[in-house]
């Protein structure tokens, strides 16, 4: 990739031909154009259209919507729809989930943490080479109220019985510690505060599913 | 149009492409070993995710993309995992590149499709170098098909799909360094490293606080401009000679670093290995290559 100082002028013997170059350049527009298009901050695009569009008529504003349809598709088949944002956005607390089952009912009812990747004992191969999607697998479904219930629909079939009792209930909570601002980090020589919190997160009873 | 001929059309030695196709296909390799344990539960029909509920989740159109959508009950949703390692095998031998890059390109797109929640910045920066290595020439040189059919004969090959795949991995750090300014003012002050440190998400815990804590957190700050400089000016300086080399091997020692501090994130930051070396010269490998010991 030695470049000369000069740009020279283009050698027509080693250069494909007319209709070819045109080809391959509007195929090189096409992706390249993509990729910024998936990327623009969808709040503000989406607003600016609404405001070019506004006084369209209704069959522009339909064409226009088919292109964008379209293009959309062609990014998600060619793999150029990603939104890159690495370490955006910062976390401000460390958190983990606590997903426990109940095991039968009345006063036999046992609770037992389930064993899971991110809440057992792993050994070192695990925790580097097998784990490595967890955590992100966690944070996907963090927001998901239907991943989760989808989840907790896999962990019933995973863990249906426990020493002979079967599952009757599953429990999900969010337990996190506060990360300390950098200041007062530096000020107290320590990352976390020491408080844990939790929340509930969702219960799922096996018994009573609905079909779908 | 002499500049855009030259930049698109030029012929050179395709060494570094083959250089980061080796480098791919050792990253697969190690990703489908690793997700061994894992296959069934991220992509059985009845795994975490079953297969309804997963068009379900990402809207319908998802399950036309994917492989073992289409395949279940037909296909052993374990068989695309050989087909995975075998793919992985032939584009690190450069045996039927162009077959295995199509193959795997098709085989992460499925994936993808089928199990969104597990998917990680590698699968989208892996797709991203397979998808323009479909059009790319990075079976040409240390390869197996180079080999048998004799290349070193025949004309260098166009750079066109290398320059794309360039300009697209350039394209992650164009873009997401702007995201990261709008979004965490951490980036700005300095203080990301801080929160990244902290994280037990990320960040191996109690390793090294002291990044953050020592020094009235001047060691944290460097750090986190540090990361700012290079990803911002890697878009610029690339494509100079006098700065092509160090820029390439900033973005790389950069990239190693978090592989090396953040566990979570190794393969996709090893991904971003892999797409820099593309920027560095043929020249720069064979002198290496002479280099190394015998």
């Amino acid at each position: 990739m030695t470049h000369p100082k000069t740009i020279p002028p283009a050698d027509t013997e080693r250069l494909p031909s007319r209709g070819w170059r045109v080809v391959l350049s509007l195929f090189i527009l096409l992706n390249i154009a993509t990729v910024q298009y998936m990327n623009l901050p969808r709040d503000l695009t989406a607003k600016k259209q609404a405001e070019w569009t506004s006084k369209w008529d209704p069959m522009m504003k339909y064409r226009l919507s088919v292109v964008n349809w379209r293009w959309q598709q062609y990014a998600h088949l060619a793999g150029l729809d990603n939104v890159w944002q690495m370490f955006g956005k910062q976390s401000y607390f460390n958190w983990r989930y606590d997903i426990r089952g109940v095991y039968g009912s009345g006063e036999a009812a046992r609770t037992v943490l389930l064993p899971l990747p991110g809440q057992s004992e792993r050994t070192l191969a695990q925790r580097y080479l097998v784990d490595f999607r967890e955590r992100k697998f966690e944070l996907n479904i963090y927001r998901s109220d239907f991943a989760r219930k989808a989840y907790m629909r896999y962990l019933a079939r995973q863990h249906p019985v426990h020493e002979g009792l079967p599952l009757t209930e599953i429990r999900w909570k969010v337990v996190f510690q506060n990360i300390l601002p950098p200041k007062e980090a530096v000020k107290q020589q320590k990352l976390v505060s020491d408080e844990w919190h939790e929340i509930d997160y969702g219960r799922y009873n096996p018994t009573q599913e609905v079909p779908r | 149009m002499s500049i855009w001929n030259y930049f698109w059309f030029d012929r050179q030695d395709p060494l570094p492409m083959a250089v980061c196709r080796i480098c791919v296909g050792v990253l697969l390799l190690a990703m489908f070993l690793a997700l061994t344990p894992n296959w069934d539960r991220f992509y059985a029909a009845d795994g975490m995710l079953q297969l309804d509920d997963a068009q379900l989740y990402a809207g319908q159109y998802v399950d036309w993309y994917s492989l073992l959508h289409w395949t279940e009950g037909v296909v052993p949703v374990r068989a695309w995992w050989y087909v995975g390692i075998a793919a992985s095998v032939g584009l690190i031998l450069g045996w039927q590149t162009r077959i295995m890059t199509v193959a795997l390109f098709a085989l992460m797109t499925s994936l993808i499709n089928r199990n969104s929640w597990i998917v990680n910045g590698e699968d989208l920066v892996l797709r991203m170098i397979l998808f323009h290595g479909m059009f790319s020439p990075w079976g040409m040189r240390l390869s197996i098909d180079a080999r048998r059919r004799k290349d070193q004969a025949r004309p260098l090959p166009l750079v066109w799909a290398w320059r794309a795949m360039q300009i697209n991995f350039l394209l992650i750090y164009a873009i997401s360094l702007p995201y990261k300014f709008a979004q965490e003012p951490a980036w700005w002050t300095g203080d990301a490293m801080h929160w990244t440190i902290a994280s037990d998400m990320w960040w191996e815990k109690g390793r090294m606080p002291w990044i953050t804590l020592a020094c009235d957190g001047w060691i944290r700050r460097a750090m986190t401009w540090g990361t700012v400089i290079v990803e911002g000016l890697a878009p610029f300086l690339v494509w100079f000679r006098l700065t092509r080399v160090p820029m390439a091997l900033s973005i790389m020692a950069l990239h190693v670093g978090i592989a090396f501090c953040i566990p979570g994130v190794t393969l996709f930051t090893l991904s971003m290995v892999a797409g820099a070396a593309l920027f560095l010269p043929a020249e720069f490998y064979q002198c290496c290559a002479a280099r190394a010991p015998k």
